[in-house]
């Protein structure tokens, strides 16, 4: 699995190299650049949309994801940008989303 | 052609979208995995991608050790799901002739 | 190859060439009221070859050749040669399709409008889909379902249905003796039997359907039949395909056009009998 260590900003795939399908709760995505098709459920295609071009950071993406997601309380932070990371890694190992360095 | 984008979370709405859901899985990936059938002694070519633990709940690929149509058989339930969740229930079955794994990538 | 048999099923033309008469001469037999390949050229060709000259004549044992191979494939018995030319197409369909998206499907039809009912080998599906062409239902294939990722129409490909073990005695109760090949007991799936098309079948062979009901069905359960959700269509479709990541994006085009127009059910059934009840069921509740 790619090493995301360093490179803090996260971005999705260019919007032409993938092609999208709602399918009921989920979205199937074709990523033309690997030939491999994935089914994204909640919370990810939220993610790949919130990401969009610009590139954010872990704690950037949190903060935006947060005003439409309902968790639990403050204390729960660490724990919610923990899974976002880990969630982000999958991601990345998928080519849907890539990591990059700052600035 | 398709061309849907993934949209914004709708404003007026509020998505429950629980974070802590993440760590069942959200991405099932479509890999091919041509399975040694004892008939026809397909060449085994392992799926390219990360490895993924073999404890990982869901997980199929074992890299480096070939994969025979019985542990096919009996590693995918099969059949129909019931009672799932939504991840599980779309990790399933085999083809006579391929295999397409799905790969549940998920921390625990 | 000193005896060849030319055939088209579908839309698709096979050569198929032997270094025996004996399947060449079934194949005449069973494909008699089938067409030539389009302007006489084959799109694949199939090989039954002796791997020794003297294979060819002590335990004879079929090699099965073709455009695509499987070179670790072992060999069959003479006796199971309509098997190796079965295998030998079915091969060259995986390998080499790439106009079709391939889904290990029987299809029956009506009106146009067509069923799929989506099973591995030996699922069960060529022993229904020979009892609805009995009843009513034009067969449109008992193995392979060709989607065109272009109309989303669904082709038929009616090749000689595969019966296996109780399948065979439930079909052949019904049709004349001429409708049946040989029997070929002591494969590895058990006894096999294959059963010609209708005339009604091959002759509509060339009208395509369009997909109107997935099923899914399992047997050996009590009878039940549930909704099955486009995601779960979806997945266990790309596993029901053959040739889905060949095709690229325009597989992924075609399944997901297919999955969000058709409804799907999964029947699980007891019973043969029941199984044709619970198709006709859900086909009239569409």
């Amino acid at each position: 699995m790619p090493s995301c260590a360093g490179m803090p900003l996260y971005r999705m795939a260019r919007p032409e190299t993938l092609a999208i399908l709602r399918i009921d709760g989920f979205t199937a995505v074709y990523h033309r650049a690997s030939g491999l098709t994935h089914l994204l459920a909640a919370p990810a295609p939220e993610i790949l949309a919130a990401l969009g071009e610009a590139g954010l950071t872990r704690a950037a993406l949190l903060a935006k994801l947060r005003p439409d997601t309902a968790f639990g309380d403050g204390d729960e932070k660490n724990a919610d940008e923990d899974r976002l990371g880990a969630l982000l890694d999958e991601l990345v190992a998928t080519g849907l989303v890539a990591c990059e360095r700052a600035g | 052609m398709i061309d849907e984008t993934p949209d914004a979370p709708a404003p007026t709405r509020r998505r429950a979208v629980m974070l802590g859901a993440a760590s069942l899985g959200a991405v099932v990936s479509i890999r091919e995995i041509p399975v040694r059938d004892a008939k026809r002694s397909v060449s085994y070519v392992v799926a390219g991608g990360s490895a993924v633990p073999a404890s990982t709940p869901g997980a199929v690929a074992r890299p480096g050790r070939p994969f025979t149509g019985e542990d096919v058989r009996t590693t995918h339930a099969g059949g129909q799901l019931r009672g799932t969740n939504d991840i599980r229930r779309l990790q399933s079955g085999t083809s006579g002739f391929t295999c397409f794994a799905s790969l549940q990538m998920s921390r625990g | 190859m000193r005896h060849v048999f030319s055939v088209r099923i579908g839309p698709v033309g096979f050569r198929i060439g032997s270094d025996w008469r004996a399947p060449i001469a079934q194949l005449e037999r069973l494909y008699a009221d089938y067409p030539a390949p389009h302007a006489g050229v084959a799109d694949f060709s199939v090989q039954l070859f002796a791997a020794r000259p003297w294979r060819r004549l002590i335990r004879p044992r079929v090699m099965i050749g073709g455009d695509y191979t499987l070179p670790e494939a072992p060999p069959l018995p003479l006796a199971q040669g309509l098997l190796a030319v079965e295998m030998g197409m079915d091969l060259q369909m995986a390998l080499g399709q790439r106009r079709y998206l391939l889904l290990r499907a029987a299809v029956v039809a009506r009106d146009g409008q067509a069923v799929m009912l989506t099973g591995a080998s030996g699922s069960g599906k060529s022993t229904l889909a020979a009892l609805l062409s009995l009843r009513g239902w034009r067969l449109m294939g008992d193995e392979f379902a060709l989607l065109d990722p272009i109309t989303g129409m669904l082709h038929a490909f009616p090749r000689l249905v595969r019966l296996k073990n109780d399948g065979i005695a439930a079909v052949a109760a019904e049709v004349p003796e001429r409708r049946l090949g040989p029997m070929l007991p002591g494969t590895p799936d058990g006894a096999i039997r294959h059963l010609i098309p209708d005339a009604t079948t091959v002759a509509a062979m060339d009208t395509p359907a369009t997909p109107a009901l997935i099923l899914f069905p399992s047997f050996g359960l009590a009878r039940a039949e549930r909704d099955v959700a486009q995601s779960e269509v979806f997945v266990r479709l790309t596993q029901a395909s053959i040739n889905y990541p060949a095709l690229g994006e325009r597989g992924f085009a075609a399944l997901g056009g297919l999955v969000k127009a058709v409804p799907a059910r999964a029947i699980d059934y007891p019973d043969t009998e029941s199984a044709i009840d619970q198709v006709e069921a859900a086909w009239a509740a569409l």
